[in-house]
């Protein structure tokens, strides 16, 4: 071998080891690219196979009603999810999960079909099954990658039916809330119950809490290999408490007074601050058909029921006011300088009063000629007839709006209505400009009938205001929320009262000596609510609407005692005949029944229709 | 022959220590990992670290024995050998084995472990025969034969294996002869022109890429003035091959398809073909700087990585030990590379030279496609990784290779 030969292998050594080296710094570049610049995104998928984010549903805040009564609880129940990313083309698995839980196959794939393109979240199949099932499901777990059992709490009604609107119920999100709540960054997935009605929808956000989440482990072929040591997330947060101004008690009285076949709407509410006692809505429905999956079956037959039970009726029902509504005429005759105490106005004679060609019939034709005070509490049409003729339709409309008539009250709760109080440009529409007399419209008005249409929450408002001396509130039901387990109340901010300007003190003193008169005077017409409910000086308006469709809307408004009121009480029985034998006796025994538990003792009554 | 005393080789000058210690430091890393990869593996029954350790100490055997065998051993047994293994390949496809053909049961009948993959042996065959042909001394490469001859001993065990079908396995043979024939003397534009089979292949499929690959070939043939008859075989080579290439790949097996068309795109089948270079490049990724510790890798533990005791064990390594066990592995195997090529620069024997040179290539070819695969830059061929992948066959054949190398260092004065 000579030199020039070794020299040459040498060469050629170093060249051959300078290839190899080059190739294998080739793959160490390759490995700090894939460990360095794209570690993140690969340590990421890495967590992504082995990981399930498993949502912790929180505990959703009670619904206590003023005494401290738990009127909405929580129980324990069993959803049965899957996840798509570990069941996926599992026909096996699929049929025999479904068979388990009694369910169709189609509604299972119907579910995933729903969530197509979410790979990691869990998709609720059936809520709250039986205990059976979930140790059928346990027992086969693991041959059934992907399915998952999970505990989430479910509503339960101590008081059954009772204040069932004012609750609401929770449902399964919807497509369109679940967009729009996603868009404002609220943590809501496909599949989550959300509340839908009453307080449950109002206060969605305190009673919620926040969601938490632990992570599992699961290996490549999905099963769970038990929490990820190295992961956590925050833990479910409980929902607040909510602190409702409603007395269930009382709310139960409420109901219970009416007929089996009666439909209506009871209100009782603190005048001073809007407070709402009682807030019933009849018929009532069962929540609880709400709190799974509502079968089509069930929700055709409730929204067919002829009673119309889904109706809440104390904000979503439209009656006319009736003889109700006179006292808003009363305090616009003084207003206009129409009338003062001394007015007396021509006779009820028979034949009613006549307006140009037309005659006004009054209900009772022997009244003759009254003043103010007498023509409320004997409720005399044709007395209200003159007063509106000369009021007029505008300074009317105005006083109606003062009182809150064709708006709604602010109290929070989904569905409430307007109503309505027609104006010239009302007429003008509906009728056509210059086609209308003021005269023939107002004289309808004036005694609540006509084109005006009232919630029974406006006229307990109204009839709140006439109480207080002019303060116009806004109802509630939610007054404090609660830390769950605590006393930390939090109370809720109300909007503040409006105050109806240009009403005289001394005016409101005749229009109440009127309602006092309506049920203790020797013609009132509500005398009956004196000797159902004793010892009580009550306040009070009846009225009988006229309903074209059937029978007369019976209406009884009332505030007691007259002189330091403490709770105002608004009954509305649909198609119920006269306010007096029909709506006041439900008053009544409303009356009654919180006096009994609230006696008047003495001076030392304020306070005791508020909140502790 | 050594004319020394046994058992104290270790003690010897001309031992090279450095590259016993490096091998035998990536044989206790592939044991420490096989057992890593399996402890929780569902697939296997138990842990493999204990028989991974019988294979490496039957290994060490095969080191002191294959160390003890003299040059004129390795040149006389070579052709001999070669007969016999390719006589062996061709039994396997008469009779078939497990695994698709690639094993050779011991017993007849119920296959019994451990069983042979006579493919693993046939590399090392391949190397001393080609190195017995090229160390003749009318081998100049003036003649075609002279490099013809060589790439048709390799041919033949590449088809042979590419039929069982072992399609990694198969493209080995015709590699591990290309650093033995630069070894010879070989120029690189030669090799350039053996390498044009492969460029027409890849480029087969556009017509346009074809043209140019052929373009440059002409040229080089013109350049370097390659004598007609070479000429115009490289070039109808080239071009039989540019037609016929997409006819073959239509009659390949889908799953060889599947291997090739997912490693150029893996995300076509995330679930399915794709699924183990997504899985394996995010256990090499997630593992970071220093990695998720020993034991501690969930692609690993969780059996997300496919085939991690074996094709993907770097993978492991790369995720419980990040980019420093990932450097530590890639260095001590260079530096098995470089010693062994050093070797091949002391020993005097030409034979002896070439065995080494093609010890390299062997190493080489397995380390760059068995990691090149790991880290998503190769498609998957099954190959194992010298010294750590979990397999019988491959660790005592590895280590075989390594105890001759270090034999004929041994005797590197010898002529």
């Amino acid at each position: 071998m000579t030199g020039d030969d070794a020299q040459e292998k040498r060469w050629r050594a170093s060249l051959l080891f300078g290839g190899y080296g080059l190739v294998l710094l080739f793959l160490f570049l390759r490995v700090g690219h894939l460990q360095i610049a794209r570690h993140d995104v690969l340590a990421a998928l890495s967590d992504q196979n082995r990981l399930r984010p498993t949502v912790e549903q929180p505990v959703r805040g009670r619904i206590y009603d003023r005494e401290g009564r738990l009127i909405v609880d929580n129980r324990i129940s069993w959803t049965v999810s899957v996840s798509p990313q570990d069941f996926r083309d599992n026909d096996s698995v699929i049929t025999e999960v479904a068979g388990i839980l009694g369910i169709p196959v189609s509604r299972i794939e119907e579910r995933l079909q729903q969530r197509k393109g979410h790979l990691y979240t869990p998709v609720p199949i059936a809520r709250d099954v039986s205990f059976d099932v979930v140790a059928r499901l346990s027992e086969r777990r693991p041959d059934l990658p992907g399915v998952a059992i999970q505990m989430e709490p479910r509503r339960r009604y101590p008081f059954g039916m009772s204040a069932a609107h004012i609750l609401g119920y929770l449902r399964e999100i919807d497509d369109t809330e679940l967009a729009v709540r996603q868009s404002n960054g609220e943590d809501y997935i496909f599949g989550d119950l959300v509340g839908k009605e009453g307080l449950e929808r109002s206060h969605e956000s305190e009673l919620r809490g926040s969601k938490g989440v632990h992570y599992l482990e699961v290996d490549a072929r999905g099963r769970t290999i038990g929490r990820a040591a190295d992961r956590s997330g925050p833990s479910a947060i409980q929902g607040s408490d909510l602190i409702t101004t409603i007395d269930i008690g009382l709310q139960q009285t409420a109901e219970a007074a009416f007929h089996d076949t009666a439909r209506g709407a009871v209100i009782a509410m603190d005048p001073r601050d809007g407070a709402l006692l009682v807030l019933a809505s009849v018929p009532s429905f069962d929540p609880r058909d709400f709190s799974g999956v509502l079968e089509a079956a069930m929700w055709d037959s409730l929204n067919n029921d002829e009673r119309k039970p889904l109706i809440n009726r104390p904000i979503a029902g439209l009656y006319p006011p009736a003889s109700a509504f006179k006292a808003v005429t009363t305090l616009a005759g003084f207003d206009q300088g129409v009338i003062d105490l001394t007015t007396t106005f021509d006779p009820c004679v028979p034949g009613g009063w006549r307006l140009g060609n037309r005659y006004f019939h009054c209900w009772n034709e022997t009244h003759g000629s009254l003043s103010v005070v007498g023509a409320i509490e004997q409720s005399c049409d044709v007395f209200f007839y003159q007063v509106g003729v000369e009021v007029g339709l505008r300074p009317l409309s105005r006083m109606a709006g003062a009182f809150g008539l064709g708006e709604v009250t602010g109290l929070r709760l989904h569905g409430e209505v307007a109503g309505l109080f027609p104006d010239a440009a009302y007429y003008d529409r509906t009728i056509g400009q210059g086609q209308w007399v003021e005269e023939g419209q107002v004289i309808n008005l004036a005694i609540g009938q006509g084109e005006i249409l009232v919630t029974p929450l406006q006229m307990a408002r109204l009839t709140a205001a006439i109480a207080n001396g002019g303060a116009l509130v806004t109802p509630y039901l939610a007054a404090f929320t609660q830390r769950p387990g605590t006393e930390d109340r939090t109370a809720i901010s109300q909007s503040p009262p409006r105050t109806i300007s240009a009403l005289d003190p001394a005016v409101l003193d005749i229009v109440r000596e009127g309602m006092v008169r309506v049920v203790h005077g020797e013609n009132g017409t509500a005398k009956n609510v004196a000797w159902r409910a004793p010892g009580i000086t009550v306040a009070g308006k009846t009225g009988t609407g006229q309903n074209p469709h059937g029978e007369n809307h019976a209406w009884f408004t009332c505030f007691a005692p007259a002189d330091d009121p403490q709770i105002v009480v608004t009954v509305l029985v649909e198609n119920g005949g006269g306010g007096s034998a029909v709506a006041a006796p439900i008053a009544a025994a409303i009356l009654k029944a919180w006096f009994d538990a609230h006696p008047l003792s003495g001076q030392d009554v304020s306070g005791s229709g508020r909140l502790p | 022959m050594t004319g020394r005393r046994g058992g104290s080789l270790m003690l010897q000058r001309d031992f090279d220590h450095i590259l016993f210690l490096s091998v035998m430091g990536l044989v206790l890393i592939g044991i420490a990992f096989v057992y890593s990869a399996t402890v929780e593996n569902t697939q296997v029954a138990a842990p493999l670290h204990t028989r991974q350790a019988l294979w490496a100490l039957a290994g060490v055997i095969a080191i002191v024995v294959s160390i003890r065998l003299p040059i004129q051993f390795y040149f006389g047994a070579s052709y001999i050998l070669f007969i016999a293994v390719i006589l062996v390949l061709m039994a396997l496809l008469v009779v078939g084995g497990g695994e698709g053909g690639r094993w050779f049961a011991l017993s007849s009948g119920v296959r019994i472990q451990p069983s042979i993959q006579p493919s693993e042996p046939a590399k090392i065959v391949l190397v001393l025969a080609v190195a017995r042909y090229l160390s003749g001394r009318l081998v100049n490469f003036k003649r075609a034969r002279d490099f013809l001859i060589p790439l048709g001993l390799a041919f033949i065990p590449f088809v042979l294996v590419m039929r069982q079908p072992d399609l990694g396995t198969g493209m080995i043979f015709p590699m591990i002869i290309i650093p033995m024939l630069y070894w010879k003397g070989l120029p690189i534009w030669i090799i350039f022109l053996l390498c044009t089979p492969i460029l027409s292949v890849v480029t087969a499929f556009s017509p346009e890429t074809w043209g140019v690959a052929m373009f440059i070939i002409g040229l080089v043939v013109w350049r370097k003035k390659v004598k007609p008859g070479l000429a115009i075989l490289v070039i109808l080579v080239n071009i039989v091959l540019g037609i016929l290439t997409p006819v073959v790949w239509d009659n390949l097996h889908e799953y060889q398809q599947n291997r090739i068309s997912t490693f150029v795109n893996p995300q076509n089948d995330p679930l399915g073909a794709g699924y183990q270079i997504i899985q394996s490049t995010v256990a090499v990724g997630s593992g970071g700087l220093t990695g998720k510790g020993y034991l501690q890798g969930t692609q690993t533990k969780l059996n997300f990585l496919p085939e991690q005791h074996t094709d993907f064990i770097y993978s492991v390594i790369a995720e419980e030990t990040g980019m420093l066990g990932a450097l530590i592995v890639l260095l001590l195997f260079a530096v098995v590379l470089q010693r062994t090529l050093k070797a091949a620069t002391e020993v005097r024997n030409t034979f002896a030279g070439l065995v080494i040179a093609g010890a390299s290539g062997i190493l080489f070819a397995h380390i760059v496609i068995n990691i090149g695969m790991s880290l998503g830059l190769l498609p998957i061929t099954g190959l194992p990784l010298p010294f750590i992948s979990y397999g019988g066959s491959h660790l005592l054949s590895m280590m075989l290779l390594v105890g001759i190398v270090l034999g004929l260092r041994l005797r590197w004065m010898e002529y």
